[in-house]
Formats: structure tokens, sequence, C-alpha cells
């Protein structure tokens, strides 16, 4: 059915842009869009079993994004963003392998009756945090990769799954200001975040958000708080955390080769929300930004491990407590408004998580350079420590460092 | 010793020549047919960060300056408390998230600024005030919090 939307909205959009530029309205299409240019190293281990990622021998091109954008009938306006990405397994998720794939990432129409009123339908970012609505934004970003709540990549590839809503398809935003403040809203609905084996929609659950940010008369400050509900089935559970199993079954006497672990039963009836609140300041050229996120999925039913077996050991999670929580702070200065080195701390608490154990910690040290407006050029270091909760893992794999470097470029 | 005076005082001309160019005034123009007399700092603050963007019954039409200069270097840290290159990303960022369609209009010098402006109802840019000597009658200078050019209140003296 998205499938079909999508492929509506994009011919909608074109059609309506193109005519505007045959007929010569005032109002043309614009096209516009950028790219980036990325490579990273991993300087330890990333996997317990050694495997290495190869890191590409130079930059690889990672994304490009093509932005259609329309206005037309004085209050509406076209918007399509199709992104190709093509970086290999930088990027790759649970959803596609990034190797030429080519999607719709956002495509709406929108209609404004004032600024305090819009209303937008079709398929678009959720607006959840500092970042979520413009994250694949680059060009305007001084760090290659942002907040790790936002990510997509690691998230989902480490099993714990995004903590920020998908996209959405319906949505109310709107502005209120006075001389000294400024609130704005947004609102929406989406159709959740299921899917089945294909990737395609499953429009058996839904999803309600919203987004509050305000702007008080204290310049240059910024405060606003981000909620999401979805009721359904999201299969995220917890991964089999084998190595803390067989230290836990070694002491207390059990032969590890008869453990079988256990997990939550999938039922359909899961409730999702996820909860956040943001605030920035500016002050001269030293920007402090910090964001702070809980997400739970509560009424996820546990097996009876009773009922399995009698002969067989088993090992049951004993908790159905499946909330997480994210926050970071992040400082950078500008100097001679073309550089600015950025330090960024980033939290991820996660009970559940089998790769880092409870807590991963990311410190960020990194520097862009902006020669234009339009074109920026960024490197960073990161070192990921892991909580290991139960002092089992090996010491190589406790924490891994990174480097990113990448170069992103506006075009119009 | 009369060379020393003259020195002195040739000194302190260009000196204050000098520093009357610094803070020239900057005056903020619309097309005559705007529905506007006077605008206040903050609005002109919304209006350049891309947060107002429409007037009454048309588009705002934002007006860059190509080169840097310090009309534009003192009228963006003014009135928007940025930098002219930190002002440009968050028009960018404006741009990628479909709320602007085209960047602003970037021209060379005031007389293109104050011709654009004649031609373009919704148009709004910032010249120095000395080019307004060259101001035709389809060219509005606005009022910046009730106070014109000239008045010695003006807030973009």
């Amino acid at each position: 059915m998205m499938q079909y939307i999508k492929v509506i909205l994009f011919a909608a959009c074109f059609s309506l842009s193109v005519s505007n530029l045959c007929f010569g309205q005032s109002k043309p299409l614009s096209v516009y869009g950028y790219f980036d240019l990325i490579a990273r190293d991993f300087s330890e281990r990333e996997f317990p079993n050694g495997a290495k990622e190869n890191p590409p021998s130079t930059f690889v091109l990672l994304r490009t994004h093509i932005l259609l954008n329309s206005s037309f009938m004085e209050n509406w306006r076209a918007f399509v963003n199709i992104r190709f990405l093509k970086g290999g397994d930088i990027g790759a998720s649970h959803r596609h392998d990034n190797k030429g794939h080519i999607e719709i990432l956002e495509g709406w129409f929108e209609y404004r009756y004032r600024d305090w009123l819009r209303v937008r339908g079709g398929q678009f970012l959720a607006p959840f945090g500092y970042f979520n609505a413009r994250k694949f934004q680059s060009p305007i970003f001084n760090t290659v990769v942002l907040p790790m709540m936002y990510e997509e990549e690691f998230l989902t590839r480490a099993s714990a799954g995004t903590i920020i809503p998908p996209i959405q398809n319906l949505q109310v935003l709107g502005k209120l200001r006075s001389e000294s403040w400024q609130f704005g809203y947004h609102l929406y609905a989406g159709n959740g975040s299921e899917t089945n084996q294909d990737n395609l929609d499953v429009n058996s659950n839904k999803g309600i958000g919203g987004r509050l940010w305000f702007e008080p008369p204290i310049k240059n400050l910024s405060i606003g708080t981000s909620f999401y509900t979805e009721k359904g089935n999201f299969g995220i559970r917890p991964h089999v955390d084998m190595p803390a199993m067989m230290m836990e079954a070694q002491e207390q006497g059990v032969p590890m080769n008869t453990i079988v672990p256990i997990l939550p039963i999938v039922t359909e009836s899961e409730s999702r929300r996820t909860f956040g609140v943001e605030a920035r300041y500016l002050w001269g050229n030293l920007e402090i930004r910090g964001e702070f996120v809980k997400s739970s999925i509560s009424d996820v039913s546990l097996v009876d491990a009773t009922t399995i077996s009698d002969t067989t050991q088993t090992f049951q999670f004993n908790t159905s407590d499946f909330s997480k929580t994210f926050y970071y702070a992040h400082l950078n200065y500008t100097l001679f408004d073309k550089l600015s080195p950025y330090f960024e701390l980033n939290v991820f608490n996660d009970p559940r998580h089998f790769v880092f154990r409870n807590e991963l910690k990311r410190l960020t040290l990194g520097v862009a350079f902006r020669p234009h407006p339009k074109a920026v050029i960024k490197a960073e270091l990161h070192d990921h420590l892991f909580g290991d909760k139960y002092n089992k893992a090996p010491d190589d794999f406790k924490s891994f460092k990174m480097f990113w470097t990448a170069i992103s470029i506006f075009f119009n | 010793m009369h060379r020393y005076r003259l020195f002195i005082l040739l000194v302190l001309i260009s000196l204050s020549l000098g520093i009357e160019k610094l803070h020239a005034q900057i005056a903020v123009v619309v097309n005559s047919n705007h529905h506007m007399e006077s605008i206040t700092m903050a609005e002109l603050n919304r209006i350049f960060l891309g947060e107002i963007t429409r007037w009454k019954n048309e588009n705002v039409t934002l007006i860059d300056h190509k080169y840097k200069s310090n009309t534009t270097k003192n009228f963006f840290n003014r009135v928007c408390g940025l930098s002219q290159s930190k002002v440009r990303l968050k028009w960018i960022g404006k741009m990628l998230n479909g709320d602007f369609q085209t960047l602003p209009v970037k021209l060379a010098s005031d007389a293109e600024i104050l011709k654009f402006v004649s031609e373009t109802p919704g148009a709004i840019g910032f010249v120095d005030s000395e080019s307004l000597d060259h101001i035709t009658d389809l060219v509005k200078v606005l009022k910046i919090d009730g106070k014109a050019v000239n008045d010695p209140k003006y807030p973009m003296r």
C-alpha cells in the first residue's frame, strides 16, 4: 500500500512542479540536494571473534539526496526527498544492504493556513528531539555522525532497535510568536514501525507523537520535549548474552552445554513509549546542546520456563523491563567563522543489550572545517566504552575506537 | 611644530572617516507597494532567519549580499546575532527541510539590490544608507522600531 502511495506522491509532485515550470508561474520547481563522501576506520576489533571490517582505502560516496520542492495554489507545497545509498557496509541496516539502494525517504504535501497552522500528509521523518526530522542533513552539521539515539545502523544492527519514532504520515504543525518568545508544535500520527518480510508496511499498528519547543525571552536559548507511543508487535527482543549465561551457569555448577535460553513470547499488543527533552544554548561562538530520551516497551509476555522441559537447564530472563535511556552533551566552538572543534559525550543504557552489556559510552572529539556554507569537511575520533555489567568480556572487546571523516556538499 | 599638528589633524580626520565608514547606517528596503512602513528588530530577525516566510499577500523574497563587507557583518550580527556564514547555513537548513524553495537572491552591489527591490513585490534587503542617494520612488525605506534612518535613535546606526 505504502509503495503505491509513494509512487502517487512522487508522480503528483513531479507533474505539479513540471507544470509550474512549463507555464512559467512564479513558483517553479526547485531541484537541489547534497551528497556525502565518507571514510572510516576501526582502530580496535569490533567483534569478539577477531573479525574486522575492511576499511575502504579512500572516501566512498555514502549517499546522495535529491530534493524536489514546489509551491502551488498559494498555500500548498509539495516536497520529495529521494535518497541514493551506495556506501557498501557503511549505512547498511536491517532494511537494505546499502549497495545501490534508492528510496523515497520523504514525500509530502502541505497546506499552510497561517504560520500557526499547517497540515502535512504523506511520508515524513517524525519530528522527535532536536535532530530526527533532519537527521540526514549532513551539510548543516559539524559532526560526521549524529548522537547515537538517531543512528539507524548501530542500534538496529546491535538488536536494541532504534528508539526514535519511524516515518509518519499525517502532521499538524505551527508556530506562535510574540516579540520576545516563540513556541512551536508538531503533532503527528502514522502507521507505526511494523513491516513484513519484504519491509513493507503491514498497516496493523498505529503510532502517535509530537514535539513542542519553546524559545523564551532569553536570547539564543531553545528548549523542547518530544513524545511518541505505539501499540503493536515490534519484534524487539533481548539478544542472548551467551557469555554472561555461561558464567552464571558455571557459578551455579550447571553444565554449560545444557543451557537453553528462553526468550519472551511475541504478543500482538505491546506498547512502546518514548519520551525526550532537549535544550540548546548559543553563547557567542559557543554552542551547548543536550538531550535525554527514555524508551520503554511494556506488555511483553515471558515464557514460564518450567513448562519447557524438566530435564534441561533453562535460563530465563528475569525481568520484563525493556526500558532504555539515552543522553548526550555536545559542545562546539567556532573559530574564524570556519573552523569548529567539538566534543560530545553519549551515554546509552540498555540492560538487554547483548553487545555492550547495559551501558555504552561514546566520547567524540572532532573538528569541522567549513570553507563555504555549502561545503564542510569533518573528522572525528570515537572512543566506545562498554559497561560490561558481568565483567565477562575479553579485554580487547571492552572498548573500541573509530575514526570517521566526511565531506558533505550541498548543491542547487 | 606646524607639520606635527597637520599630521595629527590628518590622522584624526582619517580615523574619524574610517570610524564613520565602519558604523555607517544600514537601511532596510522593500518595494514601494509594500504594506509596511515600519518593522521591528525582532521581525527583521525572524525574516532573515527564515522563520517568517510570508507577508500578508506574498512570499518574502530575501536578498543576500554576494560579497562580505562591514555592512553585511554589522547587519547579520546585530539583526540575527550570527555571522553571515552562519545565517547562510541556516538558510540551507531551511531548504533541506522544505521550508525554503530557493536560497535568497545574491546581488553584488547596493545599486543591484535597489533595482531588484523596485521590481519585486515581497523583496526585502538592506543597503548602506549612503546608497539611498540613488533611491527611486519604487523603493521604500522601512523605519526600524518606529525610527527613520535619519533619526538619531535609529537602531541600525
